[in-house]
């Protein structure tokens, strides 16, 4: 029973999670290294994890720490030791999706997280509160900065574009 | 820009991401989870032990330094590097401007600072820290860094707690865990690296805008083997020195051209190239029990 869950679980989230750890990594790459190592370890103590108010918010947190601590240090580190190119940092996507993703970059990481929760997990900010450990209000005034920048960011990005048409 | 239209595009590059967000199947999901545990499990019982060792012969008398930094300026003229032959006499070995420890021309200062599959000549690998530091330091003057870690470290993972010192490119790492020169308990020269770069400006807990600034390159000190063979030598050189002891492949786990030179029971020399053709040069190389991803 337990391991049917855990598939149904995997089958369910696995794509969306990836999308959401992709758009505060902004390598894809990374983003499924971090989540497929999360679910690995999820499936190893689905016990316990299985249980849990949100088993999706846990999967997620640990692919975030992946993606911003093991995973990413160790492929720096095989980069500046063999110089070898780096992956392609984005996928193949249109031209308004890479925009959006390379103006994610350009913000905090603490900026990205709320984006990523708010607009693709579709939390409420008491939850992202709750993921991020920080107070609900805190989550509020990121939130409403977090948006500015990134439009600010887009219509940059925009204008670059048009202007280099001309 | 309204939140609606945010929203419109967030969920644009959800439809455009989920397609190529291929799945692995479950049932390898699960093996890698399988896999991981059996490690973490080794990683718990194998320190258990080495505390049980480490009790059973009494404590080490030093703890780990903290990291201190750079103890002295890197030269910004490029100092000599270790002559290739050994008939150059050590003397030419210039350290950092405030170098406290003149070059001995006793007999022991007359072996060289020397990449070798067993050490650096003058010290080999299995040597304790405190005596491979005073040869060193007797040759190569004040060190240009000193640092100490457990657990992750910048060069990887390693046997054990990792103490290392760099005069220019020369990294050399000592520890106190087991490694196939000594048994633990005991601070040991356990491998050396010629390197790119500064290692110990990665910051492991960087969490910052990606890709994170490069750390800068390093000078100085660059030893060499007896046949003259380094940082920078070329894929052809390394040929022609070591003709069918070397392989070069390509792949993990650097995803990128490295070397082996296999020398027998003098053990071996490895590291990375700049690529595969005759002009590619060494970017890295080591000897010793190198520390792991």
């Amino acid at each position: 029973m337990a391991e049917r869950d855990f598939d149904e679980f995997y089958a369910g989230n696995y794509g969306r999670l990836v999308v959401q750890v992709f758009a505060v990594t902004g390598n894809l790459a990374d983003a499924e290294d971090a989540v497929q190592e999360a679910f690995a370890r999820a499936s190893v103590c689905w016990g316990r994890v299985g249980s849990y108010h949100s088993p999706e918010g846990w999967v997620r947190r640990v692919a975030l720490n992946l993606a911003f601590t093991g995973l990413r240090r160790a492929r720096r580190l095989v980069e500046v030791l063999s110089r070898a190119p780096a992956p392609p940092p984005v996928p193949p996507l249109p031209a308004d999706s890479l925009a959006l993703v390379a103006a994610l970059k350009a913000l905090p990481l603490g900026f990205r997280q709320v984006l990523a929760l708010h607009y693709l997990a579709d939390l409420p900010v008491e939850r992202i509160a709750g993921e991020l450990g920080i107070a609900v209000g805190t989550v509020k005034s990121r939130l409403a900065r977090a948006r500015q920048a990134l439009a600010r960011q887009l219509i940059d990005g925009e204008e670059e574009v048009t202007s280099g048409r001309r | 820009m309204a939140g609606d239209e945010l929203r419109q595009r967030f969920e644009m590059l959800e439809a455009e991401v989920l397609p190529l967000a291929e799945s692995p199947a479950v049932g390898a999901i699960r093996r890698r989870g399988r896999r991981r545990q059996r490690t973490v499990r080794a990683a718990v019982l194998v320190p258990a032990v080495l505390v049980g060792a480490l009790v059973a012969r009494g404590v080490e008398d030093q703890q780990p330094r903290p990291w201190v930094g750079p103890v002295a300026p890197v030269p910004t003229t490029q100092p000599a590097s270790v002559p290739p032959t050994s008939a150059v006499p050590p003397t030419t070995i210039e350290g950092p401007p405030t170098t406290p420890a003149a070059p001995s021309t006793t007999a022991a200062a007359a072996a060289r600072v020397e990449l070798r599959p067993d050490g650096l000549g003058v010290v080999g690998f299995g040597t304790g820290e405190r005596e491979a530091l005073d040869r060193l330091e007797r040759r190569l003057g004040a060190p240009d860094e000193r640092g100490a870690w457990r657990g992750a470290t910048p060069f990887g993972t390693c046997p054990g707690p990792v103490r290392a010192v760099r005069w220019g490119r020369l990294y050399v790492l000592f520890t106190s865990g087991p490694t196939r020169y000594a048994a633990g308990g005991r601070w040991h020269l356990f491998t050396y690296q010629v390197d790119a770069v500064r290692r110990t400006a990665i910051d492991p807990d960087y969490n910052g805008p990606w890709p994170p600034p490069d750390p800068p390159p390093l000078r100085g000190v660059s030893p060499q083997t007896a046949a003259g063979i380094g940082f920078g030598s070329t894929l052809a050189e390394l040929r022609r020195v070591y003709g069918r002891h070397l392989r070069v492949s390509y792949g993990e786990p650097a995803m990128a051209y490295q070397f082996r030179v296999d020398l027998g029971a003098a053990g071996e020399l490895s590291g990375s190239l700049s690529g595969g053709t005759p002009s590619a040069t060494i970017t890295f190389l080591a000897a010793g029990a190198p520390c792991g991803e």
